[in-house]
């Protein structure tokens, strides 16, 4: 038989890795809550069912979107079952949600996860006792060990197959009653299985379910008036006080904890200093700069294994290179075919490839950091910090997601419910340090400043500033404004990567990069070449003569304050950036490998040292990783935003915020590292610091109207 | 032009073509050049985010 089958549950309780266990589909985990923000579908192994991922959630309350397509799914589509998966070692929460699907009367079967962990603990539960208290039938499982699936497949089966419903456990006499008046009322108008649900979310007050039967509420009033002079309470408080106490009550008398270490769990104690008040912080930006350092540093201390292996590899491209060359030469091989395989093909692709060890590193170190749940820490430090500045900490998740790529950063801000922090977090988003930003900061750190991990910290803090900066402003703005949405957020136990997924992330975010330098870098790098190589006549021409050299005369002046405009190539590299940002690195090999023969050899890297200079290397750094993202990343932006016009103002502002400030930075470099930035540079940088001071300590007009709508409302 | 410059044309030709042909089939699938906005597919950092618009991962089933 065929059955559809819902798998609902609280975030970050294994939901994921059951679905994977129960589909064999191979659905990233993530350990952090909250990112799942529609249903995903699969068919279970071995059998013709249908089982919908719905989004993780607490409860069946219409507050968020992820519960609001949990709620809509099991109301409107009506499946044969429900798999309801409950994390055994924090029972006391995860059974709000389960007495509410149990009210729904939908055929279910609870999935006690994390078994495995219960018997580390020395914990005992006991799942008959706890099943005969629910009134569904409840499967001890470890989902990250994949054990007991085959007998919870065979379970659910069993009961969407007889249809058996669950036997709701009974409240307060008061409530019951109210809840039986309320099922009355409610006789006819809803299908009689979901009657005890509609007549919870009724007596609740739940605008949805209310705005359906206008005027029921009222018939009602007496039986609520009732219950709450009885507990002194609003009645949605006294419901949720009434499941909170029989959870207790289950709990107690079914679970049997082994004694705790009083300091708390090893997860406890490592939670206490990172994410403490005063070292949080300083402890994520040492954790960077731990990352950066391993990946890139070549200096005084040695070189790291990244930096070792970069070197290597681009000796290896660049020799690569020679002997091509000479192998054309040889053969009598066209000089633009040679060129074109040369300076286009192998210089640009081979630019990018060239950090791949460094970017195997950095993927390895930053999966690890996801996979241990020390991000889910970040989050919960940088919440502290994002509403200290009036910011949703909700928007610290997408920019989590945001460090891998911009585009599905962008797409998670769907998780936010304030129509204005979704906003400022979609437009704001790519300027944290995406994976095809890393070379190029590889790029500049190990050129410029002998791999130094600063650069990389640096990067990440410029990021997460300029989301602070553009917060604090655009709420000025009448369509931006509004209170930060709360944001709760439970942090997973810390915990070792399962390998499988490990090694999968790594592998793929490794082969994406690889694919694509052979596939959209291969191209831009082909083109570069081609406008790099020859005039608007078509005629093979030195680069100083070329299209690309006109191009870039066009619009170099633009980025002269930024102290890289003297040179065009990296206007033009910035241009190119767009298409994907790896692209800057294609550019300036081929650009570079042109000019590097023109010189008789010079390496590619130290040219790019002697023409930028720290403190331009820097400002050009800034700007491509605050600017506007690659085309891809602004479909995405497009996508969120809903309009062209809401996207072109998202870009022009990317890209004015990266303008002022890499010219701050230009200025603030040049003057730490002793090189002059020019007169013109240092009036604007003035000029650029007045502008967003006023534009940070200017009255917010809508926060002091939301101060007094919240005092009135008081 | 020689036979070995019309071979390394012929080569390079064919490799535009296979990437021209893979963006412009990622393109029409609704996946992105870096490889993400795909949920399904997990080939970037987007943890559990898996939207309708995405391609799908086949099944092993």
């Amino acid at each position: 038989m065929s059955y559809t089958i819902a798998l609902a549950g609280n975030p970050n309780c294994g939901k994921t890795t059951l679905f994977n266990a129960l589909t064999g589909a191979s659905q990233r985990v993530g350990n952090w809550p909250g990112v799942t923000i529609d249903k995903k579908t699969g068919r279970i192994r071995g059998t013709d069912s249908q089982l919908v991922d719905l989004p993780g959630i607490y409860s069946m309350s219409p507050y968020s979107p992820e519960e609001m397509v949990s709620r809509n799914f099991i109301i409107d589509e009506k499946p044969d079952a429900i798999i309801n998966i409950v994390d055994a070692t924090n029972l006391e929460r995860n059974l709000f949600l389960t007495l509410q699907l149990i009210d729904m009367g939908t055929p279910m079967v609870v999935a006690l996860n994390m078994m495995d962990e219960i018997e580390k603990f020395g914990d005992r539960i006991d799942v008959e006792g706890l099943s005969k208290r629910l009134g569904v039938p409840v499967m001890p499982i470890s989902a990250a060990k994949k054990t007991g699936i085959d007998e919870l497949v065979k379970k659910v089966h069993e009961v969407a197959g007889s249809k058996i419903r669950p036997i709701p456990p009974k409240y307060d006499g008061s409530i019951e009653s109210a809840v039986a008046e309320a099922e009355k009322a409610l006789e006819g108008k809803v299908p009689d299985e979901n009657a005890r649900f509609y007549a919870f979310k009724l007596l609740e007050d739940d605008p949805d379910i209310a705005g359906k039967f206008p005027g029921l509420k009222d018939s009602l009033s007496a039986q609520i008036e009732a219950a709450e002079k009885k507990f002194d309470d609003s009645m949605d408080s006294i419901i949720a006080d009434g499941r909170y106490d029989r959870i207790s009550e289950f709990v107690s008398e079914t679970v049997e904890r082994a004694p705790r270490d009083e300091k708390g769990t090893l997860s406890d104690r490592i939670d206490r200093i990172v994410t403490s008040r005063w070292l949080g912080i300083p402890i994520f930006i040492a954790v960077i700069a731990l990352v950066y350092m391993i990946a890139m540093y070549d200096g005084d201390w040695g070189t790291s294994p990244g930096a070792y292996a970069t070197g290597w590899l681009n000796d290896w491209f660049g020799e690569l290179g020679e002997n091509v060359g000479a192998w054309c030469e040889d053969n009598g091989v066209e000089p633009w075919i040679q060129g074109l395989l040369v300076d286009g093909i192998i210089g640009g692709v081979g630019a990018v490839l060239g950090f791949l060890p460094q970017m195997i590193i950095l993927f390895i170190c930053l999966v690890l950091l996801e996979e241990i749940g020390y991000m889910a820490r970040v989050a919960f430090v940088m919440d502290r910090v994002f509403r200290y500045f009036g910011l949703s900490g909700k928007s610290f998740i997408p920019l989590l997601v945001g460090t891998g790529c911009g585009i599905p950063g962008v797409m998670s801000t769907r998780t936010i419910e304030s129509e204005s922090d979704r906003r400022i977090t979609a437009m704001t988003v790519t300027f944290m340090p995406c994976g095809a930003k890393l070379p190029v900061i590889a790029m500049i750190a190990g050129a410029l400043f002998g791999g130094s991990a600063l650069v990389g910290v640096f990067s990440y803090v410029l990021g997460i500033v300029a989301v602070i900066i553009s917060g604090i402003v655009l709420k000025k703005l009448r369509k931006f404004s509004g209170t930060p949405a709360p944001f709760i957020m439970e942090l997973p136990p810390y915990h070792m990567p399962q390998l499988y997924s490990f090694f999968k992330a790594v592998f793929d975010r490794v082969w994406a990069f690889v694919k694509k330098a052979g596939t959209i870098i291969l191209l831009s790098s082909i083109l570069i070449w081609f406008l790099a190589s020859y005039d608007i006549g078509l005629h093979m021409v030195d680069i100083g003569e070329s299209m690309l050299a006109s191009i870039g005369g066009a619009i170099h002046a633009i980025f002269m304050p930024l102290g890289w405009g003297d040179d065009w190539e990296f206007s033009v590299a910035t241009i190119t950036g767009l298409v994907a940002k790896e692209n800057l690195i294609a550019t300036m090999g081929t650009l570079f490998g042109l000019e590097e023969i023109s010189d008789e050899g010079e390496e590619i890297w130290s040219i790019l040292a002697d023409t930028l200079g720290s403190a331009g290397g820097m400002s050009f750094l800034t700007f491509n990783l605050l600017c506007a993202p690659c085309f891809a990343a602004i479909g995405a932006m497009h996508r969120e935003l809903g309009t062209w016009k809401s996207t072109g103002f998202a870009v022009a502002y990317q890209c004015i915020l990266a303008y002022l400030i890499s010219v701050i930075v230009y200025v603030a470099v040049g003057l730490i590292c002793g090189e002059n930035t020019g007169t013109l540079s240092y009036v604007l940088c003035i000029i650029n610091i007045a502008a967003i001071a006023y534009l940070l300590w200017a009255k917010d007009p809508f926060r002091q109207l939301g101060k007094d709508d919240g005092e009135a409302s008081e | 032009m020689n036979s070995v410059s019309l071979a390394l044309v012929a080569a390079i030709a064919l490799i535009i073509i296979a990437a021209a042909a893979h963006l412009i089939n990622n393109w029409r699938k609704g996946r992105s050049d870096c490889g993400c906005g795909c949920g399904s597919c997990n080939k970037c950092s987007g943890a559990n985010v898996d939207l309708p618009e995405c391609c799908r991962k086949e099944q092993k089933n």
